[in-house]
Order: C-alpha cells, then structure tokens, then sequence
C-alpha cells in the first residue's frame, strides 16, 4: 500500500501550556497537491511548523517515506527536502533578491546544483531575475512572495510546504502564482497548502483537509470537499 | 451629501520612484468608498498622504473643507480622521481594552483615562470583542487583531476612518461579521475610506471604487461599472475562467 511521501499519525502540539493540535492524522501523497483549509486557529500553521520540526511535537509520529522523523531537527528535515514557505515569508530585508535565493539553496544538499537552481528559479519568475540585485525589503508583496517561493525551491524540495500563498495580493497576482504552483506540481513536486483563498486552494488540489479546533472534521478530495454543504457555506460564501 | 475629503493632485516620489501621481478623488460625508489596485500601486502610499504620515510633493488634501495639507497625523487624528494598518499592530504589552485606551486617549478629543476606558468598552462592544477585553492583545487571533485594529482607531472617535486591508488574513465567516462591522461604522456616521483585494467584499460595502494602478488612477465609479472596465480586469481582477485553468489537464 501506498503510505503517501509524508504520513502524519496522531500527532498532538502546542506553544507553551496550550495545546493546538489534537490528535492530527494525514497522508500527503507524492506528486500531489494536499490542502489545508479552516478557521483562523484551527492550527493550519502549527501543522506545517510541527512538520517541519521548527515546533516541537508533543506526542504522535511523523513519517517521511516510511522513515520516522518525528525527532528530527528542522535542519535535518530540511537536508530530506521538506521546505516551508513561511506566512509572512521572512525574508532577508536587507539581502539583494539573488542573496536571498543563495540563502535557500545552501544545504549540502542543493549547493552542488546551485547555479541550475537559481536557472530554473529565474526561468520560473523572470521578474525576479529582472530584479536580482535590488534588496528584497524594495520588492513589491506578490515579488515578495514569489521571492519567498523561490527560495524555497532552491532548497530542490521533495515536499513543499506552502503557508499562506496569496495573503495580502491582488487577485491577478494570486491567480499568478497558482498558476505557477500548478508548473511546479507538473514537475513532480509534492506540495502542501495552506490557504485562506479556499476557492482557488479547491481548484488546484487533489485532496483536502479541513482543520477546526485542531483537528479534522472533514477531509476528501477537493472536488467533493469542494461540493459539501458545510463546506461552501463556511468557507466559499456560497 | 458634502465631499467630506477631497484629494486634489496629489504626488509623492520616493528617490527615483514615482509612488503616487497626481491622483484626485472626493469623498462624500456618510459614503463608503473602496480603493482597490495591484501590490504596489500605492495604496498604502496614499494613506499615508491624507493622514500626514508622508509629506506630499504635490497636491493638496482638504477634509470638512479644511485644508489639510502636510499637516502631522496627531493633528490630522485630532481633526477626525483615524486608520488602521495593514499590518496589525498592537501594544503587545497590554491587554486588549488598554490597547483601545490609547486610542481613546489620542483621539479627536484628547480624554482622560476614565473617560477614555468608557468609549474602549463602548468601542469593543461595537465591534465584538468586549468579551476580551482583559485579555492580553498578544493573544487575539488575527481575526481578533484586526479587530483591535478597528477598534482603537474607532475609539479616536473619527468623522473619518481609514481601513487598510482590514480583512486580509480573515476566513470567509470573519470575513462576512468583519462586514457587517463596517457597515454598521458607516450607519454610526462615520465615513469609511477603505483599501481591499477581496472584491466580494468591496463590491458589497462601497458605493463608489477608485482603482489604482502604478501609482495612478486608473478607473472610478460604482463598483457593478468599474468591475467591467477592461483596464481594471486586465491590471488587477485577472482571469475570469482561472479556476478552469487551475483544475485543467496539465
């Protein structure tokens, strides 16, 4: 059977004496585009931190193609090519775009391929590329944002871990860079989403999760997700 | 109804970088008008040209028929005009009806502690968090600071409030209460200059839209005419078929 690239197994978390995630079980398959969706608190961005080690599990297992890496730190989690595009996407103000980038692609695993990835970054934004030595705190939210994906990718992600991609963009930029998510899953990219615009997150994955009081009341793939009663009330206004 | 605001000309270059550029709009007392355009239009920019934040190369800003022109945000608060920010920011240090207080205290009318604790409760009773009054503001979730947001600049008492991306971040439920609170800022007496991608949003709250696009006005009117402007759609709504394009084959 297959278990899906990542596999998450009751995994229970939290900051400090609160806890956020109950109990969480997930399967991301390979190659695939998994969503997130839910109210704000529902613990979207504490999932992919947990996932990423940068919050520290409190009970449960996470498993990257059937190895445990529940322990692991987030740089060894990183070197196995689990990459998160942070919310708010942190980047370095006062680091030029092309510095930026460098920054991502320097584990041991990337930096061998680092001239090609920074190659198949400005083919994929060639804004970006027009504007490689310009400090990232000038570019504007959508380059910003697709700054943040790009460093990201210079990582050579296996999976891709996406925490708010349109928050804060006008509508012709979101549609944008779904659209370059949709390349990206062309090339065999695994990717998980966490998305306040439900419409397009819909669109674009094949199975979603929707998270509430940090847990999963509801999950499938996004085209039924996308047809639930519950679901288009709450969350597409319909 | 009176223009409340007029915007006349107004210019702002920062170095080489044209920000905003002679751009006019009146606003009319007891209107809701909506500001819409691309990352980088200059929105933002033009707030904080009509709030004194950023001293204007051009142009000039009259509010209740008063010039207002470069005049520093303490004194244009004072006036009655009060914002919120885009990016949230809370006295994080302090619970969430002290976080109104200041507002209360730096507002249009200048009020001593006591009084000013009585508009913070009124305020956040308005806009739905008097339940967390005591709490600390760290602990709101966005959707609780954007509140806050409201809140303190409501609290300042404004003829004129200045939202800026007030529901960014908001799940489609806060988003539809978030509404409702604006709305009823608007049946209070207070007129609303707000700036918002989410079109559903602006189209249901604003009487008239101003687009913005490269730090020039780019289209206005009423939100059902702007919406079909071709220029808009092209700078700014996008691809009306891009949910086909995002489900599509590969």
């Amino acid at each position: 059977m297959n278990d899906g690239v990542l596999r998450l197994e009751e995994v229970e978390s939290g900051y400090g004496e609160v806890q956020v995630l109950w109990g969480i079980s997930l399967q991301v398959h390979a190659g695939k585009v998994t969503t997130i969706i839910g109210a704000n608190g529902a613990g979207k961005t504490t999932t992919l931190r947990t996932i990423m080690g940068s919050v520290t599990p409190w009970g449960g297992r996470i498993l990257m193609n059937g190895e445990d890496i529940t322990k692991l730190s987030p740089h060894a989690k990183a070197g196995r090519g689990l990459v998160l595009v942070p919310e708010g996407r942190q980047l370095f103000p006062d680091m030029s775009v092309e510095e930026n980038l460098e920054m991502g692609g320097y584990s041991s695993r990337a930096r061998q391929h680092l001239k090609e990835n920074l190659g198949r970054v400005f083919a994929l934004f060639p804004r970006l590329k027009e504007r490689r030595t310009q400090k990232s705190v000038t570019l504007s939210g959508g380059e910003q944002q697709m700054l943040a994906m790009g460093r990201g990718l210079m990582q050579q992600p296996v999976v891709l871990m996406i925490d708010e991609l349109s928050l804060g963009l006008a509508p012709v930029l979101a549609q944008q860079l779904f659209l370059t998510l949709k390349t990206l899953k062309g090339q065999g990219i695994t990717i998980i989403l966490v998305e306040q615009n439900v419409h397009l997150a819909l669109a674009i994955s094949d199975y979603t999760y929707v998270f509430a009081e940090g847990r999963i009341p509801i999950e499938g793939e996004s085209q039924q997700v996308a047809n639930m009663d519950e679901v288009r009330k709450a969350y597409l206004g319909l | 109804m009176t223009a409340l605001l007029e915007v006349n000309g107004v210019t702002k270059r920062f170095g080489g970088l044209l920000a905003v550029s002679d751009v006019s709009f009146t606003l009319q007392e007891g209107e809701i008008l909506g500001l819409i355009g691309p990352n980088g239009a200059g929105k933002t920019t033009l707030f904080n040209m009509v709030n004194g934040v950023y001293k204007l190369d051009k142009g000039t800003v009259t509010f209740g028929g008063q010039d207002i022109t470069n005049r520093p945000p303490n004194e244009v608060v004072h006036l009655g005009i009060a914002r919120t920010h885009q990016i949230v920011k809370p006295l994080y240090g302090m619970t969430v009806v002290e976080n109104v207080i200041v507002g209360a205290c730096f507002g249009r009318e200048h009020l001593q502690l006591k009084p000013a604790r009585k508009v913070a409760l009124e305020v956040l009773e308005r806009v739905g968090l008097a339940d967390r009054a005591d709490t600390s503001a760290r602990s709101l979730t966005i959707a609780g600071k954007k509140r806050l947001e409201v809140a303190r600049a409501l609290a300042a008492r404004p003829k004129l409030l200045l939202l800026d991306e007030v529901l960014a971040g908001l799940n489609p439920t806060e988003v539809a209460q978030m509404i409702e609170t604006v709305r009823a800022i608007r049946d209070s007496g207070i007129s609303v200059l707000m700036i918002e991608h989410l079109m559903q949003a602006i189209m249901s709250l604003s009487h008239r839209i101003v687009v913005l696009n490269l730090g020039a006005k780019l289209a206005e009117g009423p939100p059902e005419e702007v919406v079909k402007n071709p220029d808009v759609v092209e700078a700014y709504l996008g691809f009306p078929d891009i949910v086909d394009k995002l489900r599509g084959a590969q």
